[in-house]
Order: structure tokens, then sequence, then C-alpha cells
């Protein structure tokens, strides 16, 4: 088994185990909402309570299930095998780096928004991303990213009516 | 009939209507590629753009928006795992698989092919029938609504393969963020935090564009899997052997879209799941479905395009709408002057034939347009991955934010994104969540509905013969064959 696979399982058996304890706590505040009402009739805090609960015991089973396969060495169904070195020759940790940068990336373009305008601040983020990221020629990603925003500008912007914020440049398509 | 249908070709061929059922179609078809902005945004937004135009005109090139955005979501659908509207969430599950392995054009041909003939079918079905059908489908009440909602769940617990478990797990997670917002029976907050922007929900057309198209882009960053997809012109053109296979989906997909379709309320989404769980049922090759089986994708998408003609059975006949466009459109009858109902078949006949004979116009040309140009679409996965996936991003998140023009949708997509990452890293399956998301409110309705009719015993579900056999076929459904398969277990020893 790689190394990412046995990561992998781990972090499923976590991500289930955090779920579970999301839905425990949805089921208890939901208990504050009121289960039944006038009559008997369920109230709203009835499926918040009955799905959080149910999603805490399935989660929790689902867990524990990935966990007792793991120390018996039985393969997990749910997980697609992922080899160490991809096609491109990218190490795992190079790919996880990758991700982290666009990760980041994305996290500034949104930031970036209320400062130089929705179209602006995404236009950088396709142009940085294919020409430093991906190390592509930069003339071509310039042509892809100008392209792309002519295209949003004149579909969404002037077709839709969507009023893109500008920022503080002014350069969206708000009136 | 044939003198309403005669009157209503007459109508619907005018150059005029021609014209402008072709402008629809295309606008349609060009929205629904964008993501976030389904039909029901596309009618919505272009509908001003009709109000100089006749009645019938209008409500033609409007129902051309309508279908033809059903189209484009599944291009995207199936091309970048970007669905357009709810209804097409199942499609990526097996159309994207396709794409990857370089029959996409074949996808999306055998889409466009299911969803005219899905079309066509329930034309004719709703020509015939519409009056009586109309009237059956107002026997259901939340009682039967609630039954129709647990088949779906159901449903989904019968095509979640070996995670079952997982399946209905994340069906549950849906139903339960379905809750956030205020309660619409007491206006109760839950889960707001006292965040206004949470109190309609959690907006579900956002949370599936981070799920399919953020987190698939992160996806394949991680598992570093994105190469451009070489497929051959011809390998993108779909064989007969395909064609052959997809004759028994289109057919069943057709009839399930149209019965669930002629419900008000998630239809079209609900169709497309139980066609696809049927189908995963009955194929001979149910090991290849989630992984590009042809059947998976031409059985939703018969079924949400039967939908949602269907959709116009209570409409037109009711002047209760089947769904969220249907319901824009009915806004657009009363603009126009025209009160859709019983009486609109008699006061209105070339304006009801005209727009039912459109349909069958437009799918044809939908059906012209978009065969040949499949392949073409096709040849967008030959960018490479490294231009292609900036510009998802940067599309996933214009159009998440022309949803409601603010930037909450755009922090819900990017957190959707990072949810939906995970969950494809660890295998936890995303169609069923956004299903239990979907019909989350529904299904909430129907149960507080249910609940106030049997004065606070839910067991009156018990009491409603249609509810009963669809409750039943849910059982059998769900726990059927792991019951089939343990009765097989206990008498091998004893044969």
């Amino acid at each position: 088994m790689s190394h990412l696979t046995s990561l992998r399982r781990s972090g499923e058996a976590m991500l289930y185990a955090a779920i579970a304890l999301l839905g425990l706590v949805a089921a208890v505040v939901g208990s504050g909402y009121g289960m039944f009402g006038e009559g008997g009739r369920i109230g709203p805090g009835f499926l918040p309570v009955v799905a959080g609960a149910l999603t805490a015991a399935l989660c929790a089973s689902v867990a524990v299930g990935v966990v007792r396969r793991a120390a018996h060495g039985e393969p997990e169904p749910s997980i697609e095998p992922v080899p160490d070195i991809d096609s491109t020759g990218r190490s795992e940790k190079q790919r996880v780096l990758n991700l982290w940068v666009v990760f980041g990336l994305t996290l500034v373009a949104l930031l970036l928004v209320q400062v130089v305008g929705f179209l602006a601040a995404f236009g950088l983020l396709v142009l940085v991303i294919s020409a430093v990221v991906e190390k592509q020629n930069v003339v071509k990603s310039l042509v892809i990213t100008t392209a792309a925003l002519a295209v949003v500008y004149l579909l969404f912007g002037l077709f839709l009516g969507v009023p893109l914020p500008g920022g503080m440049l002014g350069l969206g398509t708000e009136a | 009939m044939i003198d309403n249908l005669l009157l209503g070709f007459s109508t619907a061929l005018t150059p005029e209507n021609l014209l402008w059922c072709f402008v629809g179609v295309l606008a349609g078809t060009i929205i629904g590629l964008l993501p976030g902005l389904g039909s029901t945004t596309g009618v919505a937004v272009l509908l001003p753009l009709t109000l100089a135009f006749e009645p019938v005109t209008a409500l033609i090139m409007l129902a051309g928006i309508y279908y033809g955005a059903q189209y484009g979501g599944t291009i995207t659908s199936v091309l970048i795992s970007t669905p357009g509207e709810a209804s097409s969430v199942v499609t990526t599950l097996d159309g994207y698989q396709m794409a990857r392995k370089g029959r996409a054009g074949a996808a999306l041909a055998i889409a466009a092919i299911g969803s005219f003939v899905a079309a066509i079918f329930s034309l004719i079905v709703l020509m015939a029938i519409a009056p009586p059908f109309a009237q059956f489908a107002l026997k259901f009440g939340p009682i039967e609504n609630l039954a129709i909602m647990i088949l779906g769940l159901a449903t989904i617990v019968s095509f979640s393969g070996d995670s079952k478990l997982r399946g209905f797990a994340m069906a549950v997670l849906g139903l339960l963020l379905a809750t956030v917002g205020l309660d619409a029976a007491t206006g109760t907050a839950r889960f707001t935090g006292d965040n206004v922007n949470l109190f309609s929900g959690i907006p579900f057309v956002e949370v599936m564009i981070g799920l399919f198209a953020v987190g698939e882009v992160m996806y394949q960053l991680r598992i570093g899997a994105a190469e451009p997809i070489r497929a051959r012109f011809r390998d993108l053109v779909i064989t007969k052997s395909e064609l052959r296979r997809s004759v028994g989906p289109i057919g069943r997909g057709s009839v399930i879209g149209f019965l669930l379709g002629c419900l008000p309320g998630a239809g079209s989404t609900l169709a497309s799941f139980i066609a696809y769980g049927v189908e995963k049922r009955v194929s001979p090759h149910k090991d290849e479905f989630g992984k590009g089986a042809i059947e998976g994708v031409a059985a939703p998408e018969s079924a949400n395009n039967a939908a949602a003609n269907a959709n116009f059975v209570p409409t037109l006949t009711l002047g209760i709408p089947g769904g969220g466009t249907t319901a824009v459109l009915l806004g657009a009858f009363t603009i126009y002057g025209l009160q859709p109902g019983p009486l609109l078949f008699e006061s209105q006949p070339d304006l009801v034939w005209g727009l039912l004979v459109s349909f069958f116009i437009g799918n044809v040309m939908l059906l012209v347009l978009n065969l040949p140009l499949a392949p073409l679409f096709a040849q967008m996965l030959r960018i490479p991955y490294v231009y292609l996936y900036p510009l998802i991003l940067f599309t996933s998140f214009v159009g998440a934010y022309s949803i409601d023009n603010n930037m909450f949708s755009v922090w819900v997509v990017f957190f959707s994104g990072v949810a939906g990452y995970l969950m494809k890293l660890y295998g936890l399956p995303m169609a069923p969540l956004v299903l239990g998301l979907v019909i989350g409110p529904l299904f909430e309705k129907a149960l507080t509905q249910t609940s106030a009719l049997g004065d606070g015993n839910l067991l009156v579900i018990f009491t409603r013969p249609i509810a009963v056999v669809v409750l039943a076929l849910a059982v059998l459904l769900a726990a059927g064959p792991s019951l089939a398969s343990r009765l097989r277990r206990r008498r091998l020893p004893t044969a």
C-alpha cells in the first residue's frame, strides 16, 4: 500500500468522524428549536435532530468500519488507487505544493475582488496560474487570459447584465 | 386531436415563431453552458426581452430557452464535471468518466438523442392525456409526495453500490444541511448564526458548483491525472453498440421522467436519480456504472428532459408550476394576460397547441444543432489542463456570483470546493449529498404537512394506497437485493 493510500485511509476515517461530530452537535442544537409543536405535530427541531442523530450514527459506523478494515489489512472499496509519481513526472510532494499554491492564489483572488474588481482579480488568477505556477508560455497565457476576460465580460456583463464589482479601480460592469 | 395538431403546426411554423424558437434554443444552450446559470435564471433574465412580442411567440422563445438550457447544462456536466442544474448532477457520474476516457462526444450525442426521444415521448403523452393526467396528479398530496421523496432517498441507497452506508450517510447529511435557514412553518432561524445570507438556506446551486467543479479541479491537481484527452475525431462519435445499449435506458428514463415530472417540486432531479438507480439495477453492465457506462448518461438525461416537458402538465392544465422554471413561465403567462388552468385549452387553443407543437420543433432544432456539434464540443478537452483548470475556476466563480449578484455565493463555492476536494480524495459520495440538499426543504414541508394531517401521527402515511405502494417500492429498492442474496446464501448449504 502506498504512503498516499494509507494517509487517505486515515483521512477518510477522520473525515467521517468529524461529520459524525457535526451531526451530533446539530442534533443537540436542533433539540433547542422544539421537536414537537401543538397537538404533537412535528416542530422546527424535528428534522435537525433526526437527521443530525442519523448522520452521527451512520458516519461513526462508517469510520469504525474503515478503522477495522485498516487493522485487518483489507482494501477500502471507496478509495481510488493513486500512483506516487504521476504521468507528468510530478511527485506527490510537488503535487501537494502545487495544490496549496493554487488554493492560496484563489483565496487571494477572492480577497482582491473588493480592491481591484472581479474581472481584474480573476484575470490575474488565470494569468498567474498558467504562466507562473504551470510555467506555460507567457504570450499564450496572456492571449488565453484576455480571451477569457472578453468572453466573461460580453456574456455576463453585457448580455446578462450581471453587475460584476469593479473594486476601487472601477473595472467592473456595475452601473 | 388531429385538428388541434394542425392548428398548433400552423401557429408554430410561421417564420417569426420559427426564428424566435431557434433564438431561444440557442440562447438556452449558451446559458446552460455557464456554470450556475440554469434554465430558471435564463428564462427570468430574458423574459423582459419578450415583452414586445405576441404572447405565443414570447412563450415559444422562453420554452426554447428552457429546454436549450437543460442541454447546455449537460455539456458542462460531461466535459468538466460541472452540472448546470441539480437534475444534471447524476449525469456527471458516468458522463464525466466517459469524457476522461475520450468518449465525451458519444456521451453528449446520447444525451442529445435521449433528450430528444424523451421530449417527443412526453409531448405525445402530454398532448394526449394532459388534462386527465393532471387530475390524477392532484391526488398526490403531501403524504404521497413524502412517499415519493422517500423513494428517491431509497434509490440513493440502492445505487451507492459497495458503499450503501456511505451513500445513505451523505443523503442524510444533505437533509441536515437543508435545514439551515428559516423554518418555513414557524419562521424559526436554524443554524444561521444571525447571518442574513443563510436565512433562505444553503444555496444548493453554489454548493453544486463548488463540490463538482472546484472540488474536481483541486482533486485533479492533487492526484496529477489531469492530462489533455487525445481522442481521435472518430472516437468522439457514438457507435452502433452504444446506441443499442441506450435504447432501454432511454425508454425507461422517459417513462420515469414523465411520471415524476408531473408532480410539482423536485420532479426532474428525483426523476434523474431514480432513472439512474433503476438502470443500475437492471443493466447487464452494472460493473461499468460510475466508470463511464453509457446507460448512466442515457437514462438520467432522458428522465430529466421528459420531466421538464411533463412539468407543463400541472402548469398548463391546473395553473400549478411543476418546477422553478415553469413557475417563472407561469409568471410570463400572467404578464401576457393569460390564465393557465383547465379553461386555457378551450379559450386559447392556438396558443396552447402552438406552444406544444413548438416544443417538438424546438427539440428537433436542438438535436440538429447539437448532434453534429457534440464531437466539436468534446474537442474542448484537448486544451491542456494547465490552461483549462484556471478557466474552470474563473467561470465557476463568476457563474456563482451571477446567481444572486453577491460575494456570499462566491465564498460558498470556495468552501464547497474544499469540501468537494476532501470528499473526492477520501471517496465520500457527493451525488446523495446534493439530492438530500435539493429535496430537503420539500421533504420537510411534506413531513410537516403529513404530521399535521395525522394530528402528529406520521403513521397516517399507511392509510393512503398510493403512498403505501410507493413506500413498498422504496423498501424493495433499498433492501430487496441484500435480502435476496441473504436468502440465496441461506438456501445454498441445504441444496
